[in-house]
């Protein structure tokens, strides 16, 4: 991991590093650029000059001039150039190539520059010459006799000068040939002209080599192949800057196909992560929906073990009590009838005053009310008993109108002042239930109903049989609740009482229960109306309400069949 | 055991109850017809029982250190002829079980109890213990026991099994059915046929039939099937419903599920036992029959009495 780290932070250094090289070198350098122009302008210039040189040179020959005024400026207009050219700042003694031949046209124009004085030297040389021979021509062409001999030789000194003006000027092949016939042809008839005819013809050949030197095009050649070589560096360095241009190019479309490919496994990774991501949140939400699940099963097994808790204390208080108050209510009873038979018989035996007689019929009266009050304290431990069921089975036939005469026996004393219950009970059938369950069921309606009624009310009790199911509705004129409170009164530890007076398990426990013994329940509330309870069952149960039952009542669970013969051992 | 083969002038009675109130009480209802002797515990009771035949026994079931199942059954081996009485407040299952199995109690009588009920139940008992003297019962285990192989399976009497649960049902008749003739019912119109067109001598019955307690039918068979002998077994047992199988039944025997084997075997082994001796005394049969209380009209259930007469009589 670490060191794919920093292969990583290395790849992407060379990438930067290789793209900052390649975008500088091809650059076209503007410094480079304009030096190689200000070379180019350079060479130029002294190109000029030195053709102009060379026209100089052929003009004063031609003009005979002889102040060389012109042709010095030129020259000194040359040199300058030159001394510009060599200088640094044109750079182009630095050049291996543009050095070398700087250096060989240097030296060729100092020498061109060196020669000129030779050339000035011969050129006077021969111009004054030529005014001699000027001169010579006109004297002998003067002491000319006019006969036949002397017309000859005008005629051959008039042509020798012609020939040597045009030698002078422009020597063609033949100007030389004829000079030497026209010489020989006069052969010393005027000697003056002829010496300085051959003057002439001599000074024009010494002129002719210095001029042909001077004239010849070796440093405009020099210069010509130096700019060649300054546009050859320049074309060689736009070579080198559109190879590195190219290679830029191509360096930056491998880098956008990299790019690409990273964006498109980045693509698919986001794809890859955003599915994952989906799918975990549907997984959270499984799981949630599990953890819900659980926990409110966890909380309905809490309800049913705290319901089935009390059950069961319930029963054992009941069993306890029963035998307790039943010993002396036993012999108590018993007494209370052996003595009201004793009074009998001392009353049929007479012999009783009047005021005895009178408190016999009254003992009688009060034994009587003893016997009614220890007959009705026997009905509510029974009641007990059957409510409690302790060791009743866990399902059997039952009539509920029993159940909820009994769960009404049990509310009695709450159901005293401003209540007043009203029953229309209609004959049902037995069905197929667990009885102490039902009771529970009936005895928390008739409980919250009786808690409802603030004051005055009625709780009014109805069952009903039809066909194959038995109805019962319990309503009471109380205070009623809102849409709010009756979406959540059948949910586990939830209550409208205050902290410690409810467990708010009541009605959650009874719609278990309910739901349990195939029925439904059904919940019609009006603020401040009151409140109704309908409770549709099946006769036959569909699913036997034993499997619940057993979680319920403790020792009440139905064994296996298969478990119900145990081998001996 | 010296018992005698009537009666004196005085039946002899005898309490048992921790709470004196209650010995008073009793004997304050009793003394003048009675022979009563009253005992604070399960421990005098038996002494007094060695020394006194009393004719008719009532012990509370709650008490310290004897309960009253244990005096019962030590009773009912000093002296088997006497009846015994279960009078209690409030009894657990066990106990009322045991009652029925140990100490093969003739009633069952809850606290607080009706004065003239209590009288008429005492004067019952005091009938069938004159009764037994008189017909001079034997114990239902011999002293040597008689191989069964002696009798072939096929003249045994036979047992009906009367089961809703047909897994259940066929697990029984396959432990029994090495021994003697097994047949089978699921329903209480079931059973009236089998009984009709079979020899039985015992039926072993689930404790409700769909729902249906079977004391009705039982109590309902004693007076038409003198000599028939009753098992129940039982998964779910409530305590009310075993009271009524004692006081309208009169079964020989509950049993609880899950039930062992061999305890069965042995059980109806018993039972065989006691069938043969009753069918060898029809008398004696009918004379048992009488004792079982009769149905209150209120708990006879929806006219299945009458439908077990018609039935039995067609």
């Amino acid at each position: 991991m670490f060191f794919r780290k920093w292969i990583a932070v290395l790849a992407v250094l060379g990438t930067v590093a290789l793209l900052s090289v390649l975008v500088i070198k091809s650059q076209q350098r503007p410094l480079d650029a304009r030096l190689a122009s200000d070379q180019l302008a350079q060479i130029n210039y002294s190109t000029r000059l030195a053709e102009q040189f060379s026209r100089e040179i052929t003009r004063t020959r031609i003009t005979r001039d002889t102040s060389f005024a012109a042709l010095d400026g030129t020259v000194a207009l040359w040199e300058s150039a030159d001394a510009r050219l060599a200088a640094d700042e044109t750079g182009l003694a630095d050049g291996p190539d543009t050095g070398t031949t700087l250096n060989r046209y240097r030296s060729a124009a100092a020498q061109r520059r060196q020669e000129l004085a030779d050339f000035k030297a011969a050129q006077l040389t021969f111009i004054t010459a030529f005014e001699r021979l000027r001169l010579e021509a006109e004297n002998t062409l003067a002491s000319l006799l006019a006969n036949e001999a002397g017309i000859a030789t005008r005629e051959q000194v008039i042509t020798l000068l012609d020939e040597l003006a045009s030698y002078g000027l422009q020597a063609n092949p033949n100007n030389g040939g004829r000079i030497y016939s026209l010489m020989a042809r006069l052969n010393g008839s005027v000697p003056a002209f002829e010496q300085a005819a051959r003057e002439v013809r001599a000074a024009k050949d010494a002129l002719q080599p210095v001029a042909d030197s001077l004239t010849s095009d070796t440093p405009v050649a020099l210069l010509d192949q130096l700019g060649a070589q300054v546009r050859d560096a320049i074309a060689a360095q736009d070579a080198r800057i559109e190879h590195y241009t190219l290679a830029l190019a191509a360096f930056a479309g491998a880098l956008l196909l990299v790019f690409s490919l990273i964006g498109l496994r980045l693509r698919g990774s986001f794809n890859e992560l955003d599915s994952i991501n989906s799918n975990l949140e549907k997984l959270v939400e499984q799981r949630t929906d599990e953890l819900n699940r659980t926990l409110e099963e966890l909380r309905m097994q809490q309800a049913h073990l705290i319901q089935s808790e009390k059950l069961s204390s319930l029963g054992q208080m009941v069993a306890g009590v029963a035998h307790e108050i039943n010993t002396p209510l036993g012999y108590a009873l018993s007494n209370v009838e052996t003595v009201k038979e004793s009074l009998a018989i001392v009353e049929s035996a007479g012999g009783l005053s009047d005021d005895a007689q009178e408190r016999m019929v009254e003992a009688d009266v009060l034994l009587e009310d003893s016997m009614h009050g220890m007959n009705q304290i026997d009905e509510l431990v029974k009641g007990l008993k059957n409510f409690s069921r302790m060791d009743r089975s866990a399902t059997e036939l039952f009539d509920l109108n029993e159940g909820l005469e009994t769960a009404l026996k049990i509310c009695q004393n709450q159901l005293k002042g401003g209540i007043e219950v009203e029953r229309d009970l209609s004959e049902l059938p037995a069905i197929h239930c667990a009885p102490s369950q039902l009771n529970q069921v009936f005895l928390n309606l008739i409980n919250n109903a009786s808690q409802a009624i603030d004051g005055t009310g009625v709780i009014r009790i109805q069952t009903r049989h039809e066909q194959d199911q038995v109805t019962i509705r319990i309503s009471d004129t109380g205070c009623g609740m809102d849409a709010d409170t009756r979406a959540h009164i059948f949910e586990p530890f939830f209550t409208t009482k205050a902290v410690g007076e409810g467990t708010g398990l009541g009605l959650s426990i009874v719609f278990r229960i309910i739901e349990d013994h195939g029925g439904r329940i059904d919940v019609d509330s009006t603020l401040g109306a009151g409140t109704t309870f309908t409770i549709p069952l099946p006769v036959r149960q569909t699913r036997t309400a034993s499997a619940s039952a057993a979680a319920l009542v403790d020792d009440a669970a139905e064994p296996p069949m298969s478990a119900a013969l145990q081998a001996s051992a | 055991m010296n018992a005698q083969p009537s009666l004196p002038d005085r039946p002899r009675l005898l309490f048992v109850d921790d709470e004196s109130r209650i010995l008073v009480s009793l004997k304050s209802i009793f003394r003048n017809d009675y022979d009563v002797r009253i005992a604070n515990s399960g421990a005098e009771a038996i002494d007094i029982l060695r020394g006194w035949p009393a004719d008719v026994l009532v012990s509370d079931q709650r008490m310290p250190e004897m309960t009253g199942v244990d005096v019962l059954r030590s009773a009912a081996e000093i002296r088997p002829t006497t009846t015994r009485i279960l009078l209690t407040g409030y009894s657990d299952l066990e106990a009322i079980i045991g009652s029925v199995n140990d100490g093969e109690i003739f009633r069952f009588v809850s606290k607080p109890w009706r004065r003239n009920e209590l009288r008429d139940t005492v004067a019952a008992a005091v009938k069938a213990t004159a009764r037994a003297l008189t017909a001079n019962d034997e114990p239902d285990t011999p002293a040597v026991p008689e191989p069964v192989s002696s009798v072939s399976v096929a003249d045994q009497p036979g047992v009906l099994i009367l089961d809703a649960d047909a897994a259940e049902r066929e697990a029984l008749r396959h432990v029994l059915s090495a021994d003697r003739p097994v047949h089978v019912a699921s329903s209480f119109l079931d059973a009236l046929e089998q009984i009709r067109t079979h020899q039985i001598g015992m039926v072993i019955t689930e404790s409700s039939i769909g729902g249906e307690p079977v004391t009705t039918l039982i109590n309902g068979l004693h007076s038409l099937r003198p000599g028939l002998v009753y098992i129940v077994l039982t998964g779910q047992p409530d305590a009310q419903h075993i009271i009524d199988l004692i006081n309208f039944g009169r079964v020989y025997r509950v049993l609880r599920k899950p039930i062992n084997v061999s305890v069965l075997r042995g059980t109806v082994n018993l039972a065989a036992r006691r069938h043969q001796s009753l069918a060898r005394r029809p008398e004696r049969a009918r004379e048992l029959t009488e004792e079982v209380a009769p149905m209150p009209p209120e708990r006879q259930n929806r006219g299945l009495f009458a439908k077990i007469r018609e039935f039995l009589h067609a």
